[in-house]
């Protein structure tokens, strides 16, 4: 049976040192769970994921990360470059595991079949074996092609956002929305995922296709959860709240001020429980952003 | 009508679209990706455009969105087909035709770089990551280098790190390189045997001694680039109408 904890509850189950894979592409980012993980004070965690976007800079900004593995780090047009990492990586305070997308899937995929490594093609003729050393490139004894050699990436958690779960932890997704998700959570030791709500048992009997992840090791219940990105089918992206924490960001780099001081990571974090950043984000902005009125109706 | 240097970017790319493409750009090339909606609704009204992982069918939508970000979810209508982000490279060979990459820097052999700048103590400037561009610059069958800016600091001798493959016509085990190279300054490809960039076609203002200027490294083809041909009036009223709807490209 799969637990039922707070936000709060399950960042405390992610020790320091933690290698955290992160899901979400253009949206669906757990960021309830991950605000948590940073009031916490959480350190040296490696953070792992497809582009990871805010969700990744706000641990980054909040101390949290001695190392991450994403092949972008940003917010599409709205912030390019997330700020807080390239200070960090500039400073030489953030070690990277260099990757692209597709490097980076096989080697959570390598970890889900619990091999030491896979050949991938792309990649090799770059720089990444050099700023990766255990990233090699071989030739092939049965092709004879140069290949790059992708080592697992073993994760100990794979931290989720979903449409829905029953109690025993049966994940479901609005639509098309899953992104990389089952990528990590295969490659993980403990799947946690927030869902923006829950569901009876007997609506996933009658539905098992829409199953994604079976019977996870804890679900989250997170309405809104991803708040400022993207729920899909629930809730719309707020560049607004975005561009406000990069501006933010850059202005504290900019004064020389720590970041852990920024006015917007204080935002962020301020509220003590996940209630209070909704309320702190205001019922108005809310129903604004809501993609399926369900928001403005209640 | 005279065409933006942005609008002349789309009616460029487009003109390398064939109807049987399916077309892949990297994040945040709003020009190409004009120029992959244009095409459809012009000549390759068959192309398969990625727009935000599904596979649009542009020719059937009666108003294609802006080009605007290109990994958002809202730019996704009109999909006929959807990716999952850790499915997309198990078909690798049906992946993409055409592939548009961007980038910090680009040397003579179209390597290109979206790691960051390196210095002797790291990082000294970081830039966004690799993204998908390390796979999908040996994958895609035809690749385009889109430059937004063409100085000698764009343009290098050696990248400070190479996140996406050049050319390595020594090297018998190397993948293919890039076909083109589109910058503000003009057309490039990288022709045998040698596979260093060369000057196909100069643009307004530029000519073939200000590009070698603004260049790091040698440039072939000074003497016989001819002018970029311009926009025909159809291309740019099509694009203007149909495609940038908000006028960002002018």
């Amino acid at each position: 049976m799969s637990e039922m904890l707070t936000p709060a509850q399950a960042a405390a189950r992610i020790p320091e040192g933690a290698t955290v894979g992160l899901g979400g592409l253009q949206g669906n980012f757990p960021m309830a769970t991950i605000r948590a993980l940073a009031r916490r004070g959480a350190t040296g965690l490696t953070v792992v994921g497809p582009p990871v976007g805010m969700a990744g800079e706000l641990l980054i900004a909040a101390g949290a990360v001695a190392k991450l593995a994403a092949p972008y780090m940003g917010a599409e047009g709205v912030i390019p470059v997330a700020p807080a990492y390239r200070a960090a990586v500039e400073a030489g305070s953030l070690a990277l595991w260099e990757c692209d997308e597709a490097i980076l899937l096989q080697a959570l995929r390598a970890a889900a079949q619990d091999l030491p490594y896979l050949p991938w093609r792309g990649g090799v003729d770059t720089d990444l074996p050099e700023l990766n050393p255990d990233l090699r490139s071989y030739v092939d004894p049965l092709s004879g092609e140069r290949l790059l050699r992708v080592p697992a990436m073993r994760l100990d958690f794979a931290l989720l956002h979903a449409l829905e779960a029953d109690e025993r932890g049966n994940v479901r997704y609005h639509e098309h929305s899953c992104f990389a998700d089952q990528a990590l959570a295969r490659a993980a030791r403990e799947v946690i995922v927030e869902v923006e709500r829950i569901v009876d048992h007997e609506l996933v009997l009658a539905e098992p296709e829409r199953t994604v992840h079976h019977r996870v090791d804890v679900v989250v219940p997170a309405p809104c959860g991803t708040h400022p990105y993207r729920a899909a089918g629930i809730l719309d992206q707020d560049d607004e709240w975005l561009r406000e924490w990069s501006q933010g960001i850059r202005a504290a780099l900019a004064a020389g001020e720590p970041l852990a001081k920024a006015e917007v990571l204080t935002r962020e974090l301020g509220p003590s429980d996940h209630e209070g950043y909704l309320k702190l984000v205001g019922a108005e902005r809310l129903a604004a952003l809501s993609l399926q009125g369900l928001l403005r109706s209640s | 009508m005279q065409a933006s240097a942005l609008e002349t970017d789309a009616v460029v790319v487009s003109r390398l679209l064939r109807d049987d493409d399916r077309v892949m750009i990297g994040a945040g090339l709003d020009a190409p990706r004009a120029g992959a909606l244009l095409a459809s609704l012009t000549h390759a009204p068959g192309l398969a455009l990625c727009q935000s992982l599904g596979w649009i069918d542009v020719a059937s939508l009666e108003r294609p969105r802006p080009p605007r970000l290109g990994m958002d979810v809202r730019d996704a209508a009109g999909a006929e087909a959807l990716m999952l982000d850790d499915e997309a490279y198990d078909d690798v060979r049906r992946l993409s035709t055409f592939f548009v990459l961007g980038g910090l820097e680009f040397d003579r052999h179209g390597a290109t770089n979206l790691l960051g700048r390196r210095g002797p103590d790291g990082w000294e400037r970081r830039g966004p990551g690799a993204i998908g561009t390390s796979s999908m610059a040996v994958l895609a069958e035809r690749t385009l280098l889109y430059a937004t800016r063409h100085t000698p600091e764009v343009f290098v001798e050696a990248c400070s790190a190479v996140s996406a493959h050049g050319w390595r016509p020594d090297d018998p085990l190397a993948a293919s390189g890039p076909d083109l190279c589109l910058s503000p300054a003009g057309l490039f490809d990288f022709p045998e045997p040698g596979r260093k960039m060369r000057l196909l076609y100069t643009r307004p203002g530029w000519s073939a001694a200000e590009t070698q200027a603004a260049t790091g490294f040698p440039l072939a083809g000074l003497d016989d680039a001819t002018p970029l041909p311009e926009p025909q009036a159809g291309e740019l009223e099509a694009l203007r109408e149909r495609v940038d709807h908000d006028g960002r490209l002018r």
